[in-house]
């Protein structure tokens, strides 16, 4: 084709088409050269993963198929200015009327997103349970309770949507963790306390004892947990006035916020209770053993409530010599209880932590070899409902 | 691959794009052939192996129907193997589930069920088959000497997965001949993108609110009517808008493909939804059903009979599972009603009231489309039409977070929209510029959407 025909040829074109043609793949064209030539981030802070690394062909890959998503998978995660996307997506989806993002009903199980609610706060869209993980979780944790004879507190624990419904977007529709409460209450016998913090945590109260960003309670939410569970064992919890809350300086944002990526979202902050009175608390996780139960590494890092105990491991211990009254308690949880333990510590000698995601001993030797005294479950309401562990407490 | 992905529009089309212009004429096709089975391989690598066999078979049908013209019998049995042949094919890939599967619960027998994948846009190719032999038969085209360009025909990616369905006929004289031009280029774009524009902005967003209310369940009127509405524009804007990318890109290799959609809701009768309606589909069977059965011309009660078969085939070839049956049950229900007696009221009554009969016949439709257990289906028609509380807090939080996009989704699948941006378009510079510009933002937008569908928060994260 010579310069002439084209310039004929073009000149035929509607003039408006011709542009946003030209958009199109002037788009494409900048796209690829970011992929091919841009440097490469290997991990991704805000969604705690791992980026796809450049695709190996091989025959076995083609096969499978798992080259060709590993492909689409590195297109995506390399894809130029991917943050400024996301972010604006959010908020265009806000400008929209939205006011509920990251959901996804067609996937099972079905994912809610998060809402932005009211004074700045990303509140977990809860959703009625359409499985039974929370009850097999509910019945496996009863009888476990009742295998170890020992006193057991059974302390579910509200999410902040439930919490402050107030806050949530007009007329938004949400679950009631009630509903769980109430069926966990029901197996209340024996050696078994149900402890109920629906009134204590509300926003009613006065107090906010949830994160805005973060699906976790905050500091101040978790001694009012440390406080109503020592109460029910006849424990006198030590007065907030004993614990000097330092924040940590850096913002925090936390999971809801990665769920909906927002540059107008308000950070918060996480505060660490240092016991004023107490001398020195060890954590033990496997063979290594820390002074003090705040991991300074995740101080600068996304994930600062991992602060409290470095995270979720299989098994933790921790000690405090000062108490003297030979209580050991167990507790099996989830990352909640983590911000409570530095308050427990001040009360018990030994904290055995569990987590029975990560954990694949016999929980019931446990017990006994550890001589414990007294045991509890601490678990958010929609954990349960979420993520089986019956299985992990199997008498065997 | 799906046309709205990252991975088509920034690797798989330009790379198609360059080497096509690249390569001389007589390789062209070859070039579409091969990325057309990368395209098809993608996904599902195996089956590219069926669709291979299908078109080497279907090759050599053709090619002994031409040569056994003059004897009808023997071209007739090898055109009617070959029908069976495809079909069987599409019933076992497609069917033999949920075959199985009633026979079982009808005879309490525990016959195993097949656990075949669905080989993507088997439904489309096989339809395309059987035009391409059918339409040698009948002499309407000749049979494709290179099995290349007869390969290219089958494959070609733009119409591979998800229609239109392009009969034979009308592709033939392209494949041997057509000129790629600027104009065709630019135009196609423009329509890819409007493609892109439907899916990404409207249909992915309607589907959210549909999804939803079907995953709470036992919706009140309110909740319900939204859901029903979500998905019936969701299904227009997903299924147009990739009809839509699918002619642009056909655009953008020289070809002209046949248009799939026209303003169907605008319809005044369900006769004429389902002339606006998956154009392309309508069109293969009436050409290759209908007519064949004896179409209208013949006794009233065989009228009625071609009519139910052809909606009820139509409705089955949707999906394999009951409610696409009945869909289109209900369908020839109402196109029999009009046909004998319908029409001649409707025409009586003024338009207004002839569209909403025919939109809300289609709403209702869509229910017992989108719902896979037709007792739920039925519930939800009953709690449209009151059997229900009237609001619940999803009902309102939906039409507050809904309405804006509910009321654009209209708005765009009337003709109204078009016809004020293309006035726009049209009336000078100014209107030029806020028109391209409008068009570039609605492109970045859609963009974010493409990326944010690959963020993805590590679900372990949530612990």
């Amino acid at each position: 084709m010579n310069l002439n025909k084209l310039k004929e040829n073009i000149k035929k074109c509607e003039i408006e088409y011709l542009v946003v043609t030209a958009i199109l793949f002037l788009t494409v064209l900048v796209g690829i050269l970011f992929l091919i030539f841009a440097p490469k981030q290997d991990f991704s802070e805000d969604e705690n993963r791992v980026l796809e690394s450049t695709p190996k062909i091989t025959v076995q890959g083609i096969e499978d198929g798992s080259f060709m998503k590993s492909i689409e998978n590195y297109v995506g995660d390399h894809f130029m200015f991917r943050k400024n996307f996301v972010t604006l997506n959010t908020s265009v989806q806000l400008l929209c009327g939205k006011r509920d993002l990251g959901s996804n009903y067609s996937h099972t199980p079905a994912e809610g997103g998060v809402y932005f609610g009211d004074k700045n706060h990303i509140y977990e869209v809860l959703l009625p349970n359409k499985t039974d993980v929370f009850s097999r979780n509910v019945e496996a944790i009863t009888r476990f309770a009742e295998e170890i004879k020992i006193p057991f507190y059974f302390m579910p624990v509200p999410s902040g949507a439930q919490e402050q419904q107030e806050n949530l977007p007009f007329s938004a529709p949400s679950h009631n963790q009630r509903e769980e409460f109430d069926a966990i209450k029901s197996k209340e016998k024996g050696n078994i306390k149900v402890i109920d913090l629906f009134d204590t945590l509300n926003i009613k109260t006065g107090n906010d004892y949830y994160y805005k960003t973060d699906h976790h309670w905050n500091t101040y939410g978790a001694y009012e947990g440390y406080k109503a569970l020592v109460e029910q064992m006849n424990i006198s919890p030590a007065p907030k006035e004993d614990f000097e809350f330092k924040p940590i300086k850096e913002p925090f944002y936390g999971t809801l916020y990665s769920k909906a990526v927002y540059d107008k979202q308000e950070p918060d902050t996480v505060y660490l209770p240092y016991y004023k009175k107490q001398a020195v608390v060890t954590q033990q996780t496997g063979k290594k053993k820390w002074e003090g139960l705040f991991w300074k590494e995740y101080f600068t890092k996304k994930d600062k409530y991992s602060s409290f105990l470095g995270g979720n491991h299989s098994v933790d211990v921790v000690k405090n010599e000062d108490v003297k009254n030979n209580k050991k308690l167990l507790i099996i949880k989830d990352s909640y209880a983590n911000s409570m333990i530095p308050f427990l510590a001040t009360d018990f000698s030994e904290i055995h932590i569990i987590d029975l995601r990560y954990y694949n001993q016999n929980i019931y030797e446990y017990v006994k070899d550890n001589k414990i005294t007294d045991a509890a479950a601490v678990y958010s309401i929609k954990q349960l409902c979420d993520v089986s562990v019956a299985n992990k407490l199997r008498i065997r | 691959m799906i046309f709205s992905s990252l991975i088509f529009m920034f690797v798989f089309l330009p790379a198609v794009l360059i080497l096509y212009y690249l390569v001389p004429r007589k390789y062209k096709n070859l070039c579409l052939f091969l990325f057309s089975l990368v395209f098809y391989a993608w996904g599902e690598p195996v089956y590219v192996f069926l669709m291979l066999s299908t078109i080497a078979f279907d090759y050599l049908a053709g090619h002994l129907i031409t040569k056994y013209r003059e004897n009808t019998v023997k071209a007739r049995t090898v055109l009617v193997i070959s029908i069976c042949i495809n079909l069987l094919l599409l019933g076992y890939f497609k069917y033999s589930g949920l075959l199985v599967d009633t026979f079982n619960s009808f005879t309490g027998l525990a016959v195993p069920v097949p656990d075949v994948v669905l080989p993507i846009g088997i439904s489309f190719y096989t339809f395309e088959s059987l035009s391409y032999m059918i339409d040698i038969y009948r002499g309407e085209a000749p049979a494709q000497r290179n099995i290349i360009d007869f390969g290219t025909y089958i494959s070609f990616f733009p119409h591979l997965v998800a229609g239109p369905i392009v009969r034979y006929e009308d592709l033939a004289a392209q494949l041997q001949n057509r000129t790629e031009t600027f104009e065709k280029f630019t135009i196609g774009g423009k329509r890819f993108m409007v493609g892109l524009f439907k899916k990404l902005l409207l249909a992915n967003n309607l589907a959210i609110l549909a999804d939803k209310v079907q995953y709470m369940g036992n919706p009140s009127t309110l909740t319900a009517w939204l859901g029903a509405l979500a998905f019936t524009f969701q299904i227009y804007f997903d299924f147009s808008g990739y009809s839509d990318m699918a002619i642009g890109l056909a655009n953008m290799f020289g070809f002209n493909i046949p248009e799939n959609f026209n303003y169907p809701y605008i319809s005044r009768s369900v006769s004429e939804f389902w002339r606006r309606w998956h154009i392309t589909l309508g069109t293969w069977f009436r050409e290759y059903v209908y007519i064949p059965l004896g179409g209208n011309r013949c006794s009233k009660i065989k009228n009625v009979r071609n009519l139910a078969i052809v909606w009820v085939l139509t409705g089955v070839w949707h999906g394999a599972s009951w409610n696409f049956a009945m869909w289109g049950a209900y369908y020839a229900v109402l196109i029999i009603c009009e046909k004998l007696f319908l029409q001649k009221w409707l025409d009586k009554i003024p338009v207004f009231f002839r569209w909403l009969y025919s939109f809300l016949l289609s709403v209702i439709g869509w229910v017992f489309f989108s719902y896979l257990d037709i007792h739920k289906a039925f519930g939800v028609v009953a709690a449209m039409f009151g059997f229900a509380n009237g609001t619940d807090n999803l009902g309102i939080y939906s039409l507050i977070t809904y309405a804006p996009l509910l009321i654009v989704a209209a708005f765009c699948s009337s003709t109204l929209f078009e016809k004020l941006t293309e006035k726009l378009r049209k009336s000078g510079t100014v209107g030029k510029v806020i028109w391209s510009a409008g068009f570039a933002c609605l492109f970045i937008v859609s963009l974010t959407f493409l990326v944010n569908n690959t963020y993805n928060p590590f679900l372990y994260f949530r612990f």
